[in-house]
């Protein structure tokens, strides 16, 4: 595993933390009408829980509750409006004005790329757990030529 | 009261299944019931005259396929000589084992589950019913002669015996679709002669099928491996009444080939063939069960060959022939069975002087060795009679080689015969036996006496077999059994037949019986199926070789072969070189990144220049107006270098090196399928049916969607099942790192 | 049918979600898990007798127009198919859970959640009328089926893991590129409007994509010589496992590939087809008698069954196409059966080698029946299912003239007659194995015996059925042979 102990790039890590978590957040608020969406949210969280994980820093750890939630989320959006007679994934638009920032535009679509975004953090959760356990041996066989 | 018998007859399988567990002697008297009712229901038929019962169960209606009886005068034969005699089997059986044997529940239900499935044989009156209760007797068959499973002898025997009868099955089941093809019916009382290309196919097909069954020469070699089963087995199945299938669809399809002549010759091939080889080897055999097994071959042969010929005369003369065979073959293998069991032995050298010790069978085998050898006073004897007439009758070349052939087979029959009983009962001396079990007698001597019985009442065995032929063939209605011919050619042929074989029986008799013969045909049918198992694995070594890089290579080859047909449609003046220059640097460095990841020696470098690709690719999304598809890429190939170098953690840093053929092999591979696809691709757009609705998407993502992104509505809204199906991938491939992840955790600890 | 077809994909993967969330509770667990497969088992039987009463029904997801988005289509190709796979599934989680308390089933807490997802999988890729959601749903039956194969992380099925997940993933890509093709030509994915564009391509780009995704399914559908992955990876994973993915996984490729090539006209490729469904009989046919262990006898047979499947296909008649439709019908039921049974005798007898087996017919008559009853279905014999297949695709090729394949078809059914009795001699008659270093077997629960007896009544049923389903298979034939119906399902 590696794991730097260079304190500056841990300081550099620790502060990028919270500008990169607004910049996540971002993206997938805004992702219906600029880039960014669920999937490049995720990625970016995913972007820091690497680098936490390399500079030795505290991780989400519960890989198996943030895929368990992301997919309920996910399909409960795309199964709840069966219950009230629209088909399969039908997605609704909510317009409300919210104090502060005004008229906001926004939908069933929203709550669905938090579900993708929980999803592929996990993923990457789970990638860091994998790859951060010691080895037994080498079993992993080489696809060598014939 | 077809389905009712059915159904008893179900029903007793059931029932001597419960019983088998007290017993098989139990089991076996249970089992007795339906096929004593039926057998009574039909001789009670045999005299009056009732239309033929008819009985239909539809189950595949689209292919025809399906239960449909009728119980014609043929059907009603068999059906006496299936359950009559099947009956009697039961019956023997009883005294056959002991009461303490094995398999008190297997062996009595798969005896009367044959004793079903050959009843649905011959009350089949569409060929697919013919051939399901045809497929269930080879089953059975197979279940019974492995009976004694646990010696590899045995195995061997029930594997050989279901190979050919199973692979004659799947040859007669395309000879049936043929023939019900060119016929426009597969109801065999409607059958009508087929003609066309395909008719001599479909005959050689269906005689091939029926040579299985009735164990034609060359496939007779399982026949004698089949002795392996118990002799009630023998002495039903494989005597008097499953061998007897192919026959029977040689006398019921007989009117479908009145015109192919390829029927005929086929016919007499395998029928004069098996008659002498199988009569030759009878000769040579030492074990009395044995004999008697070839000797089915050599009279299955006649049969064979008689039936095949056609015409009225020759059908009479088969179905006669069929019906005193069963009777007097039954008897004696339940002779022989009976010797078996109160002797210890079947060898005939060891054998002789039974005369004093078994009168009674001693008796039996006499008449019923008699009626084989077509001597008078018994029903054989007429058989043999008309069948020699039919041959007489014809004329042309067939006219000299059926009556040859049965003229030398019948000799070679009396002679064996004659050995047999000589063999067994004749001089020798006085053998202690076991004591008498009257449930063993008492069939053998019914059998025997019904060749008598048969003789004395010619007229009415007439009326069995001839209506029964008239069904193959009209022409068959003038013909009757005859007790005393007077001197005419075919009493003249009949003497000399009984005087030659006299002479050879007495004269190999005489000398001392000469050691076993090598099963050199059975041999070579386990051989063949031993280098059919040891073929497929050189083939399977070959094509399943383990090594994925082949199987890639392949999967490449493949994908070149399906690229080949864009060629036809080659067109590039569609194409653009590019929208914007910066498209071709970004396409260049992409290239460049992709081949120097080819031949980069170490790890860390093809993880490198593939992020490098990745990149490119990224940049061409950005120049396309895509940067939501640039963002996402760029941030998924950074996250997969850094997660392929903190895995390389426990890999060598370089390569396995490989071989420089493979490598060019590679090379060529990766050139040739890159030009294909990319080729493919460029041409598939030449003439397009159609284009992407980017305008609706754009104005619906907006309207209906809600959203301005055009990418993120499509992905959230117009598509949004797929990204709900592939998240649903990410996070599986989540749950499969995490458990595998467990399992090395586990590991870890545990070695620690 | 809105309600009907959404519970198929989502009950599974709800369930799916919620099992793994409470993995380590094993009823709550295993509840779930049953629950959400047989909501989806259910809801594909209520969409049977839908589609046989009304006809085609079509889910618009999301109320996008066809043009724009995804439908799902509920033919009556799909509604005679997908029951059956969803049943199959259900009976083996029947069995999974009751071998899951000895020894040698399947990691519990994993399998069940992701027999969920390859349900969703299955499911998807049945219903969906969209070129681009197929590849979506191979997706989800890959991953799932190869943490299924690999969970327990044993050396031998990572091995056979890695073989199995790089071809397919390779066949993924081609698909990609085969969307490409597809999406250049003609401006769509989705499936009945390409019905209208493909056929109008100039030839070669026509066939070109046929012969393109005949590729891609063949991989999927273990079709000569695309077929490595399988005979290598199945044997190495746990019965129920095994079970599933014998049942269903290459039936999914060459379901789709009935789907796709038949609604597209492909009749061009027949001959092609032909010949590789000639080869992959026989190749299947002789490997399955090659081997000596029971799980690999049964993984050849897949490919030499698939060789009839596809054979019926190439035909590229209405009796031909039917007669494979059939025999998908009959073959996955059978092919799961034989695994189960397989797993019954490996728990039994502590292995499925045949050289340290036998007698067993006399000491276990009842796994001696209920293997007796789908073998003798899978080697073609009466009064089973697989006679009926049988018969329907070889008098279509009798019917069609094509005596080459009909030979082959009928020597591959001597072949698969001979490894079946190679099987029976070696596990159920001969002499008792000598027990000595064979690990001791933990046995057969009352649980796994029901489950194998309720597949092996299934097995039954459908051959009791054989009539209504032959007749089901031709009017899904005609379905598919006939694009104009399922273009106005779709567009109207």
């Amino acid at each position: 595993m590696i794991a730097t102990r260079s304190p500056i790039v841990r300081l550099a890590i620790q502060t990028a933390t919270p500008i990169a978590i607004v910049l996540g957040t971002y993206l997938l608020f805004a992702g219906h009408n600029r880039p960014g969406g669920g999937f490049a949210a995720g990625l970016v969280f995913g972007a820091v829980v690497v680098l936490r994980t390399i500079a030795g820093l505290q991780r989400p750890r519960h890989a198996d509750t943030l895929i368990a939630v992301g997919v309920v989320i996910a399909v409960a959006v795309a199964a709840l409006p069966v219950l009230w007679g629209d088909p399969f994934l039908d997605m609704k638009i909510v317009e409300t004005t919210v104090p502060l920032l005004g008229k906001i535009k926004t939908g069933s679509a929203l709550p669905f790329d938090i579900g993708v975004m929980a999803i592929v953090v996990g993923l990457i959760v789970a990638l860091l757990d994998g790859l951060s356990l010691p080895t037994v041996d080498d079993t992993g066989t080489e696809a060598g030529a014939a | 009261m077809l389905w009712t018998l059915l159904i008893a007859h179900l029903a007793g399988i059931v029932v001597a299944g419960v019983a088998g567990r007290r017993g098989i002697r139990a089991g076996l008297a249970a089992a007795a019931i339906a096929p004593a009712a039926t057998a009574t229901w039909a001789i009670s038929r045999l005299v009056g005259d009732a239309d033929p019962a008819t009985a239909e169960l539809v189950w595949v209606a689209g292919l025809d396929l399906g239960v449909s009886f009728r119980l014609d005068s043929m059907a009603l034969m068999m059906t006496t000589l299936v359950s009559g005699i099947g009956t009697l089997v039961f019956v023997y059986a009883i005294g056959y084992f002991s009461a303490g044997a094995d398999g008190g529940v297997r062996f009595p239900t798969a005896l009367l589950a044959f004793s079903t499935s050959m009843l649905g044989l011959v009350w089949a009156d569409s060929v697919w019913t013919l051939f399901i209760f045809w497929e269930f007797t080879s089953i059975t068959s197979f279940l019974l002669v492995g009976h004694k499973n646990t010696s590899a002898d045995v195995l061997r025997a029930a594997r050989r015996a279901l190979m050919i009868t199973g692979a004659g099955g799947l040859v007669l089941l395309a000879g049936l679709l043929l023939v019900a093809e060119a016929a426009g019916t597969t109801t065999i009382s409607e059958l009508g002669p087929i003609t066309g290309s395909s008719a001599s196919v479909a005959a050689i097909l269906v005689m091939v099928g029926a040579a299985t069954k009735s164990a034609q020469f060359p496939f007779h070699v399982w026949l004698p491996g089949a002795m392996a089963a118990p002799t009630p087995v023998s002495a039903y199945l494989h005597s008097a009444t499953m061998v007897k299938a192919g026959v029977l669809l040689v006398a019921v399809l007989s009117p479908a080939m009145i015109d192919v002549d390829a029927w005929l010759w086929t016919g007499l091939a395998f029928g004069v063939t098996s008659m002498l080889w199988g009569a030759i080897g009878a000769l040579r055999q030492r074990d009395a069960k044995l004999i008697l097994a070839w000797g089915t071959v050599s009279q299955l042969g006649l049969l064979v060959t008689v039936l095949s010929l056609g015409s009225g005369k020759a059908l009479f003369a088969g179905i006669s022939l069929l019906f005193a065979h069963a009777l007097f073959k039954a008897a004696l293998f339940l002779v022989v069975g009976e010797v078996d069991i109160r002797t210890g032995t079947r060898d005939i050298a060891e054998l002789g002087g039974l005369a004093r010790s078994m009168p009674i069978a001693a008796a039996v085998a006499a008449l019923a060795g008699l009626s084989m050898a077509g001597v008078p006073p018994l029903l054989g004897f007429m058989a043999k009679e008309a069948a020699i007439e039919a041959g007489l009758g014809l004329s042309g070349p067939e006219r000299w080689i059926a009556l040859g052939a049965i003229t030398g087979g019948s000799v070679l029959t009396v002679a064996y015969t004659l050995r047999f009983w000589i063999g067994t009962f004749g001089p020798g001396p006085a053998t202690e036996v076991a004591p008498r079990r009257l449930a063993m007698t008492a069939p053998a001597v019914l059998l025997a006496l019904a060749g008598v019985l048969g003789y004395v009442f010619a007229g009415q065995v007439t009326d069995i077999v001839g209506p029964a032929a008239v069904e193959a063939n009209e022409k068959a209605s003038v013909y009757e059994l005859i007790r005393w011919p007077g001197l005419k050619t075919a009493f003249v042929i009949s003497i000399g037949i009984v005087a030659a074989g006299t002479a050879l029986g007495w004269f190999l008799s005489a000398r001392p019986v000469g050691a076993a013969p090598r099963t050199v045909g059975a041999d070579a049918a386990d051989e063949t199926i031993e280098a059919t198992l040891r073929f497929a694995p050189d083939i399977t070594a070959r094509v399943q070789h383990g090594s994925l890089p082949v199987y890639l290579a392949t999967m490449i080859i493949a994908v070149i072969a399906a690229t080949m047909p864009f060629f036809a449609s080659a067109e590039i003046d569609h194409l653009v070189l590019w929208d914007r220059p910066l498209q071709a640097g970004l396409v260049a460095v992409t290239i460049v990144a992709a081949a120097t990841g080819a031949v980069v020696g170490s790890r860390l470098g093809a993880t490198l220049t593939l992020g490098a690709v990745g990149i490119g690719v990224s940049g061409i999304f950005v120049v396309h107006g895509a940067p939501d598809l640039a963002l996402t890429q760029l941030v998924v190939e950074t996250v997969i270098v850094v997660g392929f170098v903190l895995g390389f953690g426990s890999l060598a840093r370089e390569f396995p090196r490989s071989s420089e053929s493979w490598q060019t092999i590679r090379l060529v591979l990766s050139v040739i399928s890159g030009i294909g696809i990319m080729s493919a691709l460029a041409f598939a757009g030449s003439r397009p049916t159609g284009t992407a609705p980017i305008e609706a998407l754009t104005d619906e993502a907006v309207d209906v969607g809600g959203g301005k992104n055009v990418v993120n509505v499509i992905l959230t809204d117009i598509r949004a099942l797929d990204t709900l199906g592939e998240v649903v991938v990410l996070a599986t491939v989540a749950v499969g790192i995490l458990a595998l992840a467990r399992v090395r955790a586990d590991e870890v600890e545990a070695a620690s | 049918m809105n309600t009907v077809l959404t519970l198929m994909l989502v009950a599974p993967l709800l369930s799916a979600a919620l099992a793994f969330a409470v993995r380590r509770h094993d009823q709550l667990r295993d509840a779930l898990t049953l629950a959400g497969l047989g909501t989806a088992a259910g809801a594909s039987g209520v969409m049977f007798a839908t589609v046989a009463a009304d006809g085609p029904f079509v889910l618009r997801v999301g109320g996008w127009h066809p043009e724009l988005g995804i439908v799902l289509v509920a033919d009556r190709f799909a509604a005679l198919v997908l029951p059956v796979a969803l049943a199959i599934i259900f009976v083996v989680e029947l069995f999974a859970i009751g071998q899951r308390k000895t020894a040698w089933g399947s990691n519990p807490e994993l399998s069940g959640p992701m027999m969920g997802v390859l349900t969703a999988g299955v499911s998807l890729a049945m219903l969906t009328g969209d070129l681009f959601t197929l590849f979506v749903a191979f997706e989800l039956i890959l991953v799932s089926s190869y943490v299924l194969l690999t969970h327990q992380g044993q050396a031998a099925q990572l091995r056979a893991g890695m073989t199995y997940v790089v071809m397919n993933l390779l066949a993924s890509t081609l698909f990609l590129f085969g969307l490409a093709y597809v999406y250049a030509a003609t401006g769509t994915v989705n499936l009945a409007l390409l019905t209208e564009r493909i056929p109008e391509l100039p030839d070669g780009v026509r066939l070109g994509i046929g012969a393109w995704f005949f590729v891609v399914f063949g991989t999927k559908a273990a079709v000569f010589p695309l077929f490595s992955w399988l005979p290598d990876s199945y044997p190495t994973a746990p019965t129920t496992i095994t079970a599933v993915f014998a049942g269903l996984l290459t039936k999914i490729g060459i379901y789709a590939m009935i789907r796709f090539h038949t609604l597209m006209g492909m009749d061009q490729l027949g001959n092609t087809m032909l010949i590789i469904a000639g080869v992959t009989m026989i190749v299947g046919a002789l490997g399955a008698l090659a081997q000596s262990h029971v799980k690999r006898i049964l993984s050849f047979h897949i490919i030499s069954q698939i060789g009839y499947m596809l054979m019926g296909l190439g035909l590229f008649t209405a009796a031909g196409t039917a007669g494979a439709i059939l025999f998908l019908v009959h073959h996955m039921p059978v092919k799961t059966v034989l695994f189960l049974v397989g797993g019954l005798i490996e728990n039994d007898q502590g292995t499925g080698r045949l050289d340290r087996t036998g007698g067993l017919a006399r000491r276990r008559p009842l796994i001696a029946a209920l293997f007796a009853v789908p073998a003798l279905s899978l080697a073609g014999l009466p009064p089973f299912s697989g006679f009926v297949a049988k018969f329907a695709v070889i008098s279509a090729g009798i019917e069609a003239r094509a005596t080459p394949w009909v030979v082959l078809a009928l020597v591959a059914g001597a072949l698969t007659l001979l490894s079946m009795t190679k099987i029976w001699l070696g596990v159920f008659w001969g002499a008792d194995p000598d027990r000595v270093s064979v690990r001791r077997p933990p046995g057969n629960r009352p649980m796994m015996l029901a489950a194998t007896g309720i597949a092996v009544a299934g097995t039954l049923t459908i051959s009791a059925l054989a009539g209504p389903l032959f007749d089901l298979s031709v009017d899904a034939a005609e379905d598919l042979r006939d694009p104009e119906i399922y273009r106005t399902a779709v567009l109207r």
